[in-house]
């Protein structure tokens, strides 16, 4: 009796339905974003690769640092620990960026991933936040006639430019719906500027989930809330944290190494988020 | 501006209203379908409604799910410009007329591809997770040595053998500055390594360390790597102790050098208050040759000893420890390291407490009560060479290993009207080599490894008086008994075998041959029977193997499903070929030994796991010797048996489920063991408390059922993390007593919380309780019930920066017939003077004085009341700097 309990449960758990739906990225676009992460101090700009991977259908927009941390596919070599290139490789994986942008293109759905230490949790944006004015104005940009449009969102006023060249309706963090790729997408304070560097056909199509399959959908400001919690205290954090195969991770650090990790992340924040509200 | 140009995507009411008031424009509705020429829907195509071609845009849709969309168009023009295009299609470009419509587009698939505009950049390749802390960030005032700040790295554990773990499994490899000095023996530098020496700390997740199978072999594990803040670093750390009583005294001093091509670290260490030197040298490295053939010795011959007690050392073990240790690297050309690796130990430690044991039999119960006093002589050197190339084509290691123990024992034991001497000397020597050599043929990897080793043991146990005195001296007391075992082994290992990788799948057969051939003589002397041949062992004992195994692994895109099926299969060849008039045993078998792990994650929240597996065990020299072995003061052991067949199957099925936005975490499993033998080994017990061990040839069972449960829950305003976790076992097996056979069933539960708290910023609180029961039946009847408990609280306060007190409470209780309670309680004071770097530290041991920890446990047929004597009431002074 007991056996035949145990293989049901089993049969019900390993093949248990999953309603998503699995899209095929084959391009990689990838953006330069500069940004000024004090609204207070114009002169302090920061750089960082971003990369949008579309399909025809769905996209999936995060920096490329977040990118490389989740290529799990293969490892590192040891020869060239310690060396100049390594050393680049491991910067690389830096980013102060944690979202993942999933889009479903023709459904006009906007899902807002985040990976807080190893839990991965979305939210749905409202449908219809960012609608487009397609203003007359165009200029070329890498070989593409590209041409202007505006819309706000989150508190900032944006501009962007687009070509119908490339039949590709998406773009930059949360922004697509134009007839054509975007170019170029900056705020009204030059605060966030993406700039479009390079178009590249995947060598093997990306599988993509829509919704992820292996992210939980949560509440915007839980998320936050929880993001924050492990920002202002990573240790007690994982202390929480039951792992794989149920083993227990336990930490131990005193007041004074808290105190400094805090500081450390304190000075480190992005101040001038890219959504005001 | 022209006011036809421009046309807002969605209809406003503003717009509207501008609309009305320029009523020479006239609106229309565009609306339609996309399709591909197999009549596909077509979703995400862009429309684009223009004048001509080259005008402005004046509406545009995206299609949806089922290819519709919809246009609406204001404009004065007849015939409008309709442009639709889709990744993979040729645009289609068509004229249609300016007025509520249907339009059906169709388009046809085109293998054009977008042109592609290359990033310049110089990382695009790059693959594989690497983690990088700045340990300025997580190092505290009072951290010396690299431990102190690993423990702070989100998602490292270190446990109290000094393994390192990430998130949970034990790393892989420890590198310094890239170079693998220590191997697993990265004690040594993490615990002694000047965190002032360390820029930062790398964590290579899924780190492949063998560079030919990066991208055909996933890593699971992760390794760590420390960088160091300059290019040649002189470090080190010492430590010196004292304290009373009796004298006490602390050493440990280690220097290390690491430059580019070459790294040296050496170490000192001695002390009598208790501290395991030997953990510092012990290996956690990966076994690369999964080999039988262990470099460790496996004793037949013993002491009658204690169990230790299960807290931390320096409350129990009286020890007199000398190491030291040499390790050197140096990399001979680019991609060729050579590594020394020697260290030697001296250890000198005493054992004193008593047992009582009560065995139980099907008629009767036995009690006996032995007073032991145990010395234990340790010598042992453990020479290590290494030589290893690692690049992107061929990775090639030699590993020479050679172990030398000189060690000695002596106890006594005193009975209730007799005293017992007990001598054990037992040299043993031991010398292994491990060749791999990895290299690509082709597309595929081919691997060969080579095991050759070779060992001697010489164990020799003198009794004194004699206690067998029916079966040896015919029933007369004898002055005493001489036990002489020498075992001699010699073993080869060789195997070939390839690694492909095919999309999501890798496979890794492997055709190997084993050959082991063991050599066992024993003879007893003292008693006037004592040179009868039933005393008398000479044993050559053949082991050969002809194996074929196979490895497949699958992993999923979205790294949802984990699988690994392993089919090995093997012929074996065993043979013993006995002297003394003896019958030979032999056994030939095919085995088939399949293996199933599978790890799947059914959503953000819920994983789970399953193996099941079927492994054998044939024929262990050490349960085939026909004539009786002294093997300790009270047990004479034979084995009247065939060649000894274990068949497991194992099952184990997990689940777990984590919500990190409630901070609440669960997880469960449930394992079975089901093992089948064909010998049973039956015990009679004698009334001097002695056993005779032989063995039986009949098919026996033994079944266990294990369900473990874990939960965490963090309650935030309280800032307090609580852990429950609760465990049931049930075991069944057969055993003969007594020449009855008898079923014997235990049952366990255990149930633990614990409460970790951070009152205020300068106290802090945990406690840690456990409860456990033991019920053992024999033949359904309940003859055992043993309940016992440990709690643990500590308080930790910081009432400044650069001081800490820590005060813990220990209570563990057991109760079987009356209750036994243990109390203990300690203090640790640190002070570091900040301008020089010294730590003071403070420590007083076993406050209370308590004398003695006692212990209860059970077996299938026996519990025993042991008494454990600690050390006494002490206090150290130690004082911890940098070199």
């Amino acid at each position: 009796m007991t056996k035949h309990f145990l293989l049901i449960s089993l049969l019900f758990i390993y093949f248990f339905p999953t309603y998503s739906q699995e899209n095929k990225l084959e391009y990689r676009i990838t953006y330069e974003l500069r940004y000024q992460p004090d609204s207070t101090d114009s002169g302090k700009i920061r750089t960082e690769p971003m990369w949008l991977f579309a399909g025809s259908q769905a996209s999936l927009f995060l920096s490329k640092g977040q990118a490389l941390k989740d290529s799990l596919s293969s490892s590192a070599n040891i020869a060239m620990l310690g060396t100049e290139h390594w050393k680049q490789k491991a910067s690389a994986t830096k980013s102060a960026f944690s979202f993942r942008i999933f889009k479903d293109v023709s459904e006009n759905k906007i899902y807002h991933g985040e990976k807080i230490f190893q839990d991965k949790l979305f939210y749905t944006e409202p449908k219809g936040q960012i609608s487009w004015n397609i203003l007359p104005e165009s200029q070329e940009i890498f070989g593409y006639s590209a041409q202007k449009a505006s819309t706000s969102f989150a508190g900032r006023d944006y501009t962007a430019w687009f070509t119908t060249e490339i039949p590709i309706p998406d773009g930059p963090y949360k922004f697509s719906g134009l007839p054509g790729l975007i170019l170029k997408l900056e705020d009204s304070e030059q605060e966030y500027v993406f700039s479009f560097v390079g178009l590249e056909k995947l060598y093997e199509p990306m599988q993509l989930n829509i919704p992820p399959a292996d992210y939980q959908e949560a509440d915007k400001v839980e998320i936050f809330e929880l993001k924050q919690r492990f920002e202002e205290d990573p240790i007690k954090y994982v202390n929480n944290y039951v792992g794989p195969g149920g083993k227990r991770i336990t930490i131990k650090a005193d007041r004074s190494q808290k105190k400094n990790l805090k500081d450390r992340r304190e000075a480190d924040k992005n101040q001038n988020p890219i959504e005001l509200k | 501006m022209n006011l036809t140009d421009i046309k807002p995507f969605r209809i406003s009411i503003f717009l509207l209203l501008i609309l009305v008031s320029l009523k020479v424009q006239s609106q229309s509705v565009i609306s339609g379908n996309v399709k591909d020429e197999n009549n596909k829907n077509l979703n995400g195509a862009t429309l684009i409604i223009q004048k001509d071609s080259l005008s402005g845009i004046l509406a545009y849709a995206i299609s949806d799910k089922n290819g519709n969309f919809s246009l609406q168009v204001n404009s004065p023009a007849d015939s409008l410009f309709l442009k639709t295009s889709y990744m993979g299609y040729a645009t289609k470009r068509q004229v249609i007329k300016n007025q509520d419509q249907q339009v059906e587009v169709i388009l046809n698939s085109s293998s054009e591809e977008l042109k592609q505009v290359i990033v310049e950049a110089n990382m695009l390749e790059q693959r594989g997770d690497t983690l990088s802390f700045s340990v300025a960030a997580f190092k505290g005032k009072e951290d010396r040595v690299i431990a102190d700040v690993l423990k702070k790295i989100p998602g490292i554990e270190i446990l109290p053998s000094g393994q390192i773990r990430y998130k949970g499994e034990p790393i892989q490899k420890y590198y310094i500055e890239g170079l693998d000095l220590l191997e697993g023996r990265y004690n040594l530098a993490n615990e002694n390594l000047n965190a002032n020496a360390v820029s930062k700390v790398e964590i290579l997740e899924n780190h492949q360390p063998i560079k030919v199978l990066d991208s055909l072999e996933f890593s699971e594990r992760a390794s760590l790597n420390i960088k160091l803040k300059k290019e040649v670093t002189l470090t080190g750390t010492a430590e010196i102790g004292s304290g009373l009583s009796p004298f006490l005294w602390q050493v440990k001093l280690t220097p290390m050098i690491f430059t580019k091509e070459r790294q040296a670290l050496i170490t000192y260490q001695s002390n009598n208050t208790g501290r395991d030197v030997s953990r510092e040298i012990r290996d956690f490295s990966f076994n690369l040759f999964s080999s039988e053939f262990s470099l460790d010795n496996s004793e037949i011959l013993s002491l009658s000893e204690l169990t230790e007690p299960s807290f931390d050392t320096e409350r129990w073990l009286d020890n007199n420890a000398h190491l030291a240790s040499v390790n050197f690297l140096e990399r001979l050309d680019n991609d060729l390291d050579l590594k020394a690796n020697i260290s030697y130990l001296n250890d000198n430690q005493l054992q004193q407490g008593s047992n009582t044991t009560r065995f139980f039999t099907p008629t009767d119960t036995v009690d006996l009560l032995e007073v032991t006093s145990n010395r234990f002589y340790t010598n042992s050197l453990q020479p290590k060479f290494t030589l290893e190339r690692n690049t992107d084509k061929r990775f090639l290691k030699n590993q020479l290993e050679m172990r030398a123990y000189w060690d000695s024992s002596r106890g006594v034991i005193s009975r209730t009207d007799d005293r017992i001497e007990q001598d054990l000397n037992s040299p043993f020597r031991a010398i292994r080599n491990n060749f791999q050599l990895l290299s690509p043929v082709g597309k595929q990897l081919i691997e060969f490894r080579s095991v050759i080793g070779y060992s001697d043991s010489r164990q020799e146990l003198e009794v004194k008086p004699g206690q067998f005195e029916d079966l040896v001296n015919e029933g007369n007391t004898y002055a005493n008994s001489r036990q002489q075992v020498n075992e001699t082994q010699f073993f080869a290992d060789n195997s070939a075998g390839f690694t492909k990788g095919l999309g999501n799948f890798s496979l890794s057969p492997k055709l190997g041959i084993q050959f082991s051939n063991t050599n066992l003589e024993s003879a007893l002397d003292g008693g006037l029977n004592a040179d009868n041949d039933q005393f008398r062992n000479d044993l050559q004992y053949f082991s050969n193997s002809l194996y074929l195994e196979n490895s497949i692994r699958y992993k999923s895109d979205d790294e949802s499903w984990n699988l690994r099926l392993g089919t090995d299969l093997s012929y074996r060849d065993l043979k013993a070929e006995m002297s003394y008039e003896r019958d030979n045993q032999e056994l030939q078998k095919l085995v088939f030994e399949p293996q199933l792990f599978v790890r799947k994650k059914l959503s953000a929240f819920w994983e789970t796991t399953l193996f099941a597996g079927l492994n054998y065990d044939f024929g262990n020299v050490q349960r085939l010797y026909r004539g009786f072995i002294l093997t300790n003061y009270r047990r004479l052991q034979n084995y009247d048996s065939p060649i000894s067949e274990n068949q497991r199957q194992n099952y184990r099925l997990g689940l777990n489920y984590r919500n990190p936005l409630k901070q609440f975490f669960v997880n469960g499993s449930y394992s079975y063991i089901h093992n089948k033998s064909n010998l049973l080994y039956s015990s009679f017990i004698t009334e001097n408390g002695a056993s005779l061990n032989q063995a039986l040839e009949t098919d026996n069972y033994s079944r266990t059922h294990s369900y473990d449960l874990g939960l965490s829950q963090y309650f935030t305003s309280l800032h307090t993390t609580l852990k429950l976790n609760g465990n049931y076992r049930l075991t069944d097996r057969e055993q003969l007593l007594n020449e009855a056979l008898s079923e014997i069933q235990n049952k366990s539960y255990s149930a633990g919380l614990s409460l970790d708290s951070e009152i205020t910023e300068w106290l802090s609180v945990n406690y840690d309780g456990t409860l456990a029961f033991f019920d053992t039946y024999i033949n359904d009847q309940k003859v055992q019930h043993i309940r016992t408990g440990s709690h643990f609280l500590k308080l930790f306060f910081f009432p400044a920066d650069n001081q800490y007190l820590n005060i813990s409470g220990e209570l563990y209780d057991n109760s079987v017939n009356q209750n036994t309670e243990n109390y203990f309680m300690n203090l640790n004071y640190t002070y570091n003077f900040e301008e020089s770097g010294i730590d003071l530290s403070l420590s007083w041991n076993n406050i209370l004085n308590t004398d003695s920890f006692s212990n209860v446990y059970s077996s299938e047929f026996s519990y025993v009341e042991s008494t454990y004597r600690l050390r006494p009431s002490q206090v150290l002074l130690s004082l911890k700097f940098s070199l």
